[in-house]
């Protein structure tokens, strides 16, 4: 047997072992990709559910603050954005231009929600209304999820990043457009929604 | 059928057996072949006539072979190692959140919590593939890590009752340790098929290579390599055959048993066979995964009936509804009444009498049907009265905590509810513990759910745990690092540890950590039941005096104990009260873990008969004896079965 013909063997050997190795690392960013866009799912349920809740909140002060016209609108129209900004990264989590998209009108709306309960102070009236509490309360609850989904969204996501960008994995990932995962930022809203009191 | 949890899992290990010699006959055949290939390069090459037996060959081509097998095994079974999320997430399946608001997700979570709480198993996770044929599949290592997968078809096309008959099949194999071995199977399959992957790769190649010289020995190189992964993929399907088929009938069985209802899955099955996906899964990863499947998940060709993973579909059809003239029905997409989903939502707590209602009371006896051969005969089953005690223990759960339980906010701070002691010298001391540790929202939630939480009774307080649980496994590892410390503190803070922290640990320990930190595999060291008899006397022990206060009737209990565990007179006695702490318990009880599952069944027989030795099962008891059963990796349903006869 010559030699050109074992050392094509040992080649062929070699790219065998290369190519298993190559499959396990592109099969583990799989995963890793997978899992993060499954964590997202857990936000989006929440985001949806706090979207339902915005109008509800417009209606019940729209009776109390005829004079913040302004305010109840922008605060509705920054819901709608942040809405269709929702549904876009849920379509594709790991889309960075959806993605920021979503935190900007996140905090958008956050900013717009802050508006609105601080001038919410000046009615001693609406302080008092059961539905308003109510619902500030179901507000600040959802908030707390949205914190915590936000939280283990961001763990999966940072996971697969530092994945894919070790070095063997770095290349596998050029390779197959493994792109980066984009963060879900720490909108100002929650903070805004749960500062406000009203006692 | 009248096979048992602990023989499904002796028979699973002589299955591993029948496998191991089929994966060494593939493996030698490969072998053989590479051979044959490498001589006849080596004839090509040398233009004479060459001897055929060329030691150095051999030399060249076990090592390889053996290698490269080896190596792609290793590389399968280590991807999967976090168990059956792993396998769900490497075929593309998405988990649906416990606060999911589509119908179709709401009904099928609903049917999984109710089959895992009448099994006596945490809630698992389920996830959905994208795919429109109509198919399922169970993975995991052990009850504890497992997964519930289904497609899309099964959520447009099957009606309640069929799509409960599926999940029960697959709970019958989640119940019957088959996952354990399937999951391996994964991985042995993968080594074997990998060669015919890389031939293909390698034709491809070769076709675009630019020299000529090496042009001509790279196809026959591929050809060769495709045609020996040609060879591995029927090894590949010969092995998923043999061990899949005859487990089927046996997984139809069970799911008629759990559910009564033979139409559900008979249903289903002629769904599959009416509808032109029929029940293919698209994804390619499904490649070396045909054996987990609920039905075959490849289109049939022309060996398909030698290969096929699945016995064929009337003839499982036929085997539940033998008048089955083989006319499949016309499917069509099914809808859901938003009744049922809300219909089974009385908010009250279910009307069982014999059941204890007063929340803090350590002692209510609550009488149970049948002896501890009938217990035991049980675990690893689910008979329809524990379907229908766990649909009213699903639906009477209050409001509030079953809402908290389906999302990991709430349902970490739930947790630590439960960890409050009723007494509130001692909560007050645990209150202000969490509230020092843990962030200012997670203490308001604990405080939220403090009231409903200790208004439960305590019959209800380890399945709120099951309800919780694929929850808290969507947290990060980093929030669960937290959430355990925290745990600890709420733990540690009143100075002793209960049997209800005690149990949760466990619990948390089995189903939760296993997810998070990476777990020792145990080997059974011990097959001898003698050598085993101090530390199941320990257990024994502590199972009798929290039965029964009155030493005689304790020491009788032991007594009866110590009898199922040796099968005839023992030389234990039962030693006093105070001489049986939780920490010996716990001690022995991970010896008694290191056992095969010949000795773990008499532990559990052992276990049960010292429990019904009163005729009663006390909540402290049952709690106790969930504990043993987590440990031990055995489901055993919940053993208050309601009014006494």
């Amino acid at each position: 047997m010559s030699p050109v013909i074992i050392a094509l063997f040992v080649l062929l050997g070699v790219g065998l072992l290369l190519a298993l190795w190559l499959m396990g690392i592109y099969n583990g960013l799989v995963v890793a990709g997978n899992r993060f866009k499954n964590a997202f799912a857990q936000i989006d349920v929440q985001l949806k559910r706090r979207y339902e809740l915005i109008p509800n909140l417009v209606e019940a002060v729209k009776g109390y603050m005829r004079h913040e016209r302004e305010t109840l609108d922008a605060v509705i129209k920054a819901r709608n954005s942040a809405m269709a900004a929702e549904q876009k990264v849920a379509a594709n989590p790991s889309d960075p231009a959806a993605m920021t998209e979503l935190n900007q009108a996140e905090a958008q709306l956050g900013g717009t929600l802050g508006r609105l309960f601080a001038l919410s102070e000046a009615y001693p009236d609406l302080k008092a209304n059961q539905n308003m509490l109510s619902l500030q309360e179901e507000l600040t609850a959802t908030e707390n999820k949205i914190g915590f989904a936000r939280q283990a969204f961001n763990d999966a996501a940072t996971n697969y990043n530092i994945r894919r960008e070790v070095f063997p994995a770095a290349t596998v990932a050029g390779m197959f457009g493994f792109k980066e995962a984009p963060l879900l930022e720490t909108a100002g809203t929650e903070r805004a929604a749960t500062k406000v009191s009203f006692q | 059928m009248a096979t048992n949890f602990f023989q499904q899992q002796d028979s699973a290990r002589r299955k591993t057996f029948q496998l191991v010699v089929y994966f060494v006959l593939a493996i030698l055949i490969l072998i053989a072949l590479v051979y044959g290939l490498l001589l006849a390069f080596s004839m090509y090459d040398a233009r004479e006539p060459v001897s055929w037996w060329q030691p150095e060959l051999l030399l060249l081509a076990a090592p390889g072979v053996g290698l490269l097998v080896g190596g792609a095994s290793a590389f399968k079974v280590a991807q999967l190692a976090s168990g059956g999320q792993a396998v769900a997430l490497m075929m593309g399946g998405e988990e649906v959140p416990g606060t999911t608001t589509d119908a179709r997700q709401k009904r099928l979570l609903n049917v999984v919590e109710e089959m895992a709480l009448a099994a006596g198993v945490p809630v698992p996770p389920v996830y959905v593939l994208e795919e429109p044929g109509i198919n399922a599949f169970a993975a995991g290592y052990a009850p504890g890590d497992a997964v519930v997968a289904v497609s899309q078809g099964c959520l447009n096309y099957l009606t309640r009752d069929e799509l409960q008959g599926v999940v029960a099949h697959e709970f019958s194999h989640i119940l019957n340790g088959d996952m354990r071995l399937n999951i391996r199977l994964i991985g042995l399959i993968f080594g074997i098929m990998a060669l015919s992957i890389i031939g293909r790769i390698l034709m491809l190649t070769s076709r675009s290579s630019g020299r000529n010289d090496a042009r001509g020995g790279l196809v026959l190189l591929g050809l060769g390599v495709f045609v020996l992964g040609l060879v591995g993929a029927f090894f590949g399907r010969l092995i998923m055959a043999a061990v899949s088929r005859q487990r089927e009938y046996l997984a139809d069985a069970s799911a008629v048993q759990f559910t009564r209802n033979p139409d559900g899955i008979g249903g289903a099955l002629k769904k599959i066979g009416g509808l032109a996906e029929g029940s293919r899964i698209n994804n390619p990863q499904a490649a070396e995964a045909g054996h987990m499947f609920f039905a075959n998940a490849f289109a049939g060709g022309g060996l398909a009936g030698l290969l096929a993973t699945h016995p064929p579909l009337v003839e499982r059809i036929r085997r539940l509804d033998p008048q089955f003239a083989g006319q499949f029905p016309e499917v069509r997409p099914v809808g859901v009444d938003r009744e049922e989903l809300e219909a089974r939502r009385p908010g009250g707590l279910p009307p069982f009498a014999g059941m204890p209602r007063l929340p803090g009371l350590p002692q209510v006896p609550v009488p149970v049907l049948g002896f501890a051969d009938e217990a035991v005969s049980r675990v690893g089953h689910v008979e329809p009265k524990e379907m229908t005690y766990a649909q009213a223990l699903h639906d009477g759960m209050p409001d509030v905590l079953r809402v908290a339980a389906q999302e990991p906010f709430s349902a970490h701070a739930l947790v630590y509810a439960l960890l409050l002691d009723p007494r509130a010298d001692l909560r007050d001391l645990q209150l202000t513990r969490l509230k020092a540790a843990a962030e200012p929202q997670d203490f308001a939630e604990t405080l939220r759910l403090v009231a409903p939480v200790q208004a439960l009774p305590d019959t209800h307080r380890l399945p709120l745990l099951d309800l919780a649980m694929p929850a808290l496994r969507q947290m990060s590892p980093r929030q669960h690092r937290a959430f355990r410390a925290q745990v600890e503190v709420l733990m540690i803070a009143d100075q002793r540890l209960s049997l209800f922290e005690y149990t949760l640990r466990c619990v948390l320990h089995r189903h939760l950590d296993a997810q998070f930190l990476p777990q020792r595999q145990t080997r059974p060291v011990h097959s001898s039941p003698q050598k085993l008899a101090h530390p199941m006397a320990t257990v024994l022990a502590l199972l009798a005096w929290e039965g029964q206060p009155e030493p005689e009737q304790a020491a009788r209990a032991f007594d009866t104990g110590m009898r199922g565990y040796i099968g005839g007179d023992h030389i234990h006695r039962l030693p006093p009260r105070e001489e049986c702490s939780l920490a010996e318990f716990d001690a022995a009880l991970q010896t008694l873990n290191q056992s095969a599952p010949a000795i773990k069944r008499r532990i559990v027989i052992a276990c049960t008969a010292c429990i019904l030795a009163n005729q009663q099962v006390t909540v402290r008891e049952a709690e106790l004896l969930r504990a043993i059963c987590d440990t031990l990796d055995c489901p055993l349903p919940p053993l208050v079965v309601g009014e006494a006869e």
